[in-house]
């Protein structure tokens, strides 16, 4: 979600409930140094506020996954839901330092106040790539498909450069041999099997060494055509390999080759736009269940 | 053949693009998503199963504490039911029962006013019985899992927040009542308030004198050095306080309590004590001489007419006795000479040396025979209401804090520090500690009981699986006619578990505390023999010393002493052997060392 004057009210809220816990918390603090103790405990009335809002948001969080998945129940509009859960979920940061005096905890509280941690880092890392990437996939990668799409635009590119080289250079040797009925219909037909035309040797050759392994589905970083600069040399130095009657074909390798590029630079920039959410989610369902424990072993204790 | 997608006719083109499309791709999921999700249910279950799991076990129950056990709780290990309630499934709040078990914590103040606090029972000395006093529950006070590694490190806020605006019951509050902390409304130390008393030693004594003039003499092991503070004033086995002043240890190096040399015998050294004590032991050195020198008498020293007291630096011409045999009886020497020196230390006009009336007051020095020493009374401890530790102030010099030692010239002078001295260090400025716990208790420890109930095993394996304690201490100093601190009987809290969670053979109270006192009788009285020999005072030992002397001066005194009544006359008493008066209270003759008594 991109931030934008739009979430001018969000952000004033937000602030506004931070500075209101703060000053809450700072006559908390003041009092209960006064009264000797070492820092505010969570289990003071004003403690337990803190605690039990911070859990409120933290289950508020993560009803945004469930929101999600019942897309058709139509709770609310999904990007109110997302504002909601970005600015109350950095609420539940200074909510949950309030809580705890600003302590990191003990045992299974500091392993609560770890994982908040990462949810907290997390989600603001993520908020910012996602602020981020989607501009530069969009001025990197022209030709951009659906990241689902990626694997089968790959197959069709190695599948439309095989034809093309084969269409110049003749047969690639790892075609599918033509069935009967095939062979049949090309003996009606009379065509022949193309014959490789003049000169095309040095295009198949390159193709075959290097093309071919770079269109495959895993994408090979370490190959010279990874990289445009290296790319257009390699292609430069085949074109003088080669008859001027072939030189098409080249460019059109060369597009191919191109477009290869930019769709492993949309997946990686895709991996960067989403991994971010492979900690947050988990961890934050953790947390999440984790706090609800801590406050019912809590509770039972205090009652 | 030119690519499709760059083919010049649009068909071909939207044909080539069409053709690149995975029609069904949105019926197979993100590949990430199915990740995602297991993620997203495993990751929070499998946390909450190491967590239950865990917490079967000793070390998983851990997990639940919110703060690391204080040090000296750590013993307890994992049985929070050792200070918590069990309550609900849970561990619930610390009762004060619970800590009562081992420790003993009387009462602050028999007056003390703590709203909202426990009910317990605490011993008014006034009254002379118990009497219900509201105190705070121990955990206000001592909160464990706090990273403290004491649970008596309070803040002086705790303190503040009864002392800050001090209420009592029953009349006025005996303290300041407007103490917020030690920079702020504490009061100047009594001892050094305008209108306090002076030093009560009953002695003579020059600060100045000794520490500007006063060097050691030769013979001694620092002769010719300075006196200096630490050469008297040494600290005591615990290096808290000073060690009381005594003759023997500070005085005698340079102040020798011994025969004069006009009676001949040569040196011999005195015992100091009461005059009854020096009495007999100048008769004795007198007696003792002559069995060693056989019944001869040594040459009398009688003064030299013609002895001129020489310049300074130069030989005397003349001696300054002259030696003549002496033509007495035994008995007569020995009586005349015993009287002499007693004169000469009871008497400072009568000799040069008046040993004892220089530092000593004499309360009746009539009929010059016998004397009254006032007992002295050097304090040994000044602050009543609070402790110091000479230990942790040795980086300082004796005269940073105890400035007027230099110039005080009477013993009544209190060379104290007042509290600014202190407060330049204990200040939130100075750096050093400002806590009340510094230097005050909060529980009175005069009521402490050091004789726990608790056995080892209590304490190993928890007062449910031992038997339980027979009594907790008392809050009264013995005299609480039942254990009320254990189990007040206005406690706002439920009865402790630790009794109701005893095994059904625990014994009754009574046999089980006969059993522990007879079991801890043998352990505390070798511990008492051993800190009586430890910790034993140079002033008890003194006493002691004097005690035996008195009474091997007792048994080697002639038998018929005993049997003749000593005569009382007046304020004097006649001594039945030979005559002397003395002093009402006198126990032995100062010449011939017959019992009086």
């Amino acid at each position: 979600m991109l931030i934008n004057y739009s979430h001018k009210r969000w952000a004033t809220a937000t602030l506004a409930l931070t500075l209101a816990g703060a000053a809450v918390y700072a006559v908390h603090h003041y009092r209960s140094i006064a009264a000797g103790r070492t820092w505010p405990s969570g289990g003071s009335w004003p403690g337990l506020g803190f605690g039990f809002l911070a859990l409120g948001l933290m289950l508020f969080c993560a009803a945004y996954g469930l929101r999600k998945k019942l897309r058709r129940l139509r709770l609310g509009k999904a990007q109110t839901w997302l504002r909601a859960h970005l600015w109350l979920g950095l609420l539940t940061g200074p909510l949950v330092l309030f809580h705890s005096g600003f302590s990191l905890g003990h045992n299974l509280t500091a392993w609560i106040m770890l994982l908040l941690l990462i949810v907290f880092v997390s989600g603001i890392v993520g908020l910012v790539l996602q602020n981020l990437l989607p501009r530069a996939m969009l001025r990197q990668v022209t030709s951009e498909v659906t990241y689902e799409q990626i694997p089968y635009v790959v197959e069709a590119l190695r599948k439309e450069a095989d034809a093309l080289v084969a269409d110049a250079c003749g047969p690639l040797g790892f075609e599918p041999q033509p069935t009967a009925e095939e062979l049949e219909k090309m003996k009606k037909k009379k065509e022949k099997p193309k014959e490789p035309k003049k000169g095309s040797a040095p295009l198949k050759a390159y193709y075959l060494s290097e093309v071919r392994p770079f269109l495959e589905a895993a994408y090979r970083s370490s190959s010279p055509l990874a990289l445009p600069q290296s790319a257009t040399a390699q292609f430069e130095h085949t074109r003088t390999l080669i008859p001027e009657d072939l030189h098409e074909p080249l460019k059109d390798l060369s597009t191919i080759c191109d477009e290869r590029r930019q769709l492993a630079k949309q997946a990686r920039i895709h991996f960067w736009l989403h991994a971010w959410l492979m900690f947050h989610g988990p961890v934050a369902y953790a947390l999440t269940l984790l706090a609800v424990y801590h406050a019912a072993v809590g509770l039972m204790g205090a009652w | 053949m030119a690519r499709d997608l760059t083919d010049k006719n649009p068909i071909h083109r939207q044909k080539a693009r069409a053709q690149r499309i995975d029609h069904a791709y949105h019926a197979k999921p993100h590949p990430w998503r199915r990740r995602l999700f297991r993620l997203s249910v495993g990751l929070p279950l499998a946390a909450v199963a190491v967590i239950l799991v865990a917490t079967r076990f000793p070390q998983g129950r851990r997990l639940h504490l919110p703060g690391p056990v204080s040090s000296r709780h750590a013993v307890f290990g994992d049985r929070c039911q050792e200070c918590h309630a069990q309550e609900a499934g849970g561990w619930g709040r610390v009762l004060d029962e619970k800590c009562m078990a081992c420790h003993d914590g009387p009462v602050h103040h028999v007056n003390m006013v703590h709203d909202g606090g426990n009910w317990t029972k605490g011993f008014d000395p006034a009254k002379g019985e118990p009497v219900d006093v509201q105190t705070p529950q121990c955990a206000t006070c001592h909160a464990e899992h706090r990273d403290r590694p004491r649970l008596t490190e309070i803040a002086a806020a705790q303190c503040a927040q009864c002392h800050a605006d001090l209420k009592v019951t029953g009349g006025e509050p005996r303290f300041a009542t407007k103490i917020r902390s030690f920079t702020d409304g504490h009061p100047e130390f009594a001892a050094m308030r305008a209108g306090a008393p002076p030093d009560g030693a009953r002695l003579k004594f020059n600060h100045k004198r000794h520490l500007e003039k006063a060097t050691f003499p030769a013979g001694s092991p620092l002769a010719g050095s300075n006196v200096v503070c630490s050469h008297c004033h040494k600290l005591d086995q615990n290096r808290t306080y000073m060690q009381p002043i005594t003759y023997e240890a500070n005085c005698q190096v340079c102040h020798a309590l011994e025969v004069p040399s006009a009676s001949n015998i040569g040196p011999v050294a005195i015992a100091h004590g009461d005059p009854e004590l020096v009495a007999g032991a100048v008769r004795r050195a007198f007696d003792r001489f002559l069995v060693q020198n056989g019944g001869k008498l040594p040459k009398r020293k009688v003064p030299n007419p013609n002895y001129v007291e020489p310049l300074p630096g130069m030989p005397a011409a003349e001696p300054e006795f002259l030696e003549q045999d002496d033509a007495r009886s035994t008995e007569d020497w020995a009586l005349e000479n015993t009287a002499q020196t007693l004169a000469g230390f009871f008497h400072p006009k009568g000799t040069p040396r008046g040993a004892c009336i220089k530092c000593h007051y004499v309360e009746d020095v009539k009929g010059g025979d016998a004397v009254k020493i006032v007992d002295p009374a050097v304090p040994h401890v000044w602050f009543k209401h609070a402790t110091f530790n000479h230990e942790t102030h040795r980086v300082l010099g004796c005269t940073e804090c105890h400035t007027g030692v230099y110039q005080s010239q009477a013993t009544a002078d209190v060379n104290l520090p007042n509290i600014k001295s202190c407060q330049e260090c204990h200040a939130p400025s100075g750096g050093a500690q400002t806590d009340c716990v510094t230097c005050h208790l909060y529980h009175n420890r005069k009521d402490a009981n050091f004789a726990g109930m608790a056995k080892i095993e209590h304490i190993k394996h928890g007062f449910k699986e031992g038997a339980a304690p027979a009594e907790a201490p008392s809050t009264g100093p013995g005299k609480t006619p039942e254990p009320t601190a254990v189990a007040p009987a206005k406690t706002e809290t439920p009865p402790a578990t630790v009794k109701t969670e005893a095994p059904p053979d625990v014994k009754t109270p009574e046999q089980a505390k006969t059993e522990v006192k007879t079991e801890v009788s043998a352990e505390i009285k070798t511990e008492a023999k051993t800190e009586v020999k430890t910790l034993v005072s140079a002033e008890v030992k003194t006493e002691a010393k004097t005690e035996v002397q008195t009474e091997v001066k007792t048994e080697a005194l002639p038998k018929a002493a005993d049997t003749k009544p000593a005569i009382q006359k007046g304020r004097s008493v006649i001594c039945p052997k030979c005559g002397l008066h003395a002093t009402t209270g006198t126990r032995f003759c100062a010449r011939c060392g017959a019992k009086l008594k």
